[in-house]
């Protein structure tokens, strides 16, 4: 079933999430999709979206970082 | 000039790019940290394996944060921002720790192609393409 990012954001939040039959907002955002998985393991995620499809896929994490945490790169 | 949406997770800014598979044939939609802190785009190598990239390329050291490392060097031969497609891009192939959930980092090598404009107001970065680069 499609979701919008921002449903799919609300549904698995502090999962990474696997998504087929993507598309794209007029800004070049992916907006939706179907989650075929979600997880908390990111490696079974990416075994996913690392084998070959047919429609667009993404991955990404949903959420925020976890309470406390800040990020420097 | 196009604009391109970004998301902010923890006050950090997320766009989404293409890169090129070569196993694919095909361009693949990343999600990726922009970080104008970075001289170049680093991307997880977990990501890169999956594109089809393999080892044995040039090596080099970076500095980053907590210290120096060795990473591969990777040219990607085509990358998309927006519709701006890039070539023979330089990245580097490195992993960034689980707790960061991120794969990647947007360098300074992709975004000085651009003069870019950040709107925190509304989500959305301008792009114009630098003469210079074009």
């Amino acid at each position: 079933m499609y979701e919008t990012m921002s449903e799919i954001e609300r549904k698995y939040d502090g999962e990474w999430v696997f998504m087929t039959h993507c598309q794209k907002g007029e800004h070049h955002q992916i907006i939706g999709g179907v989650v075929a998985a979600h997880s908390k393991d990111k490696s079974l995620i990416l075994d996913l979206w690392g084998k070959g499809h047919e429609s667009k896929v993404f991955f990404r994490y949903v959420g925020s970082l976890p309470e406390g945490t800040s990020l420097l790169l | 000039m196009e604009l391109l949406n970004f998301s902010r997770i923890s006050g950090l800014l997320y766009v989404t790019i293409e890169l090129w598979s070569p196993i694919e044939n095909n361009f693949r939609e990343m999600f990726i940290m922009l970080d104008t802190g970075a001289s170049i785009t680093t991307i997880s190598r977990m990501i890169l394996l999956r594109l089809g990239y393999s080892a044995g390329g040039k090596i080099t050291t970076i500095t980053t944060g907590s210290g120096q490392e060795t990473v591969a060097v990777y040219s990607i031969p085509k990358v998309k921002i927006g519709l701006t497609e890039l070539t023979d891009v330089e990245v580097y192939a490195h992993d960034f720790p689980e707790e960061s959930y991120v794969d990647g980092v947007l360098g300074m090598n992709i975004l000085e192609n651009f003069n870019f404009a950040v709107n925190l107001d509304e989500n959305i970065i301008k792009l114009e393409r630098r003469s210079a680069y074009a």
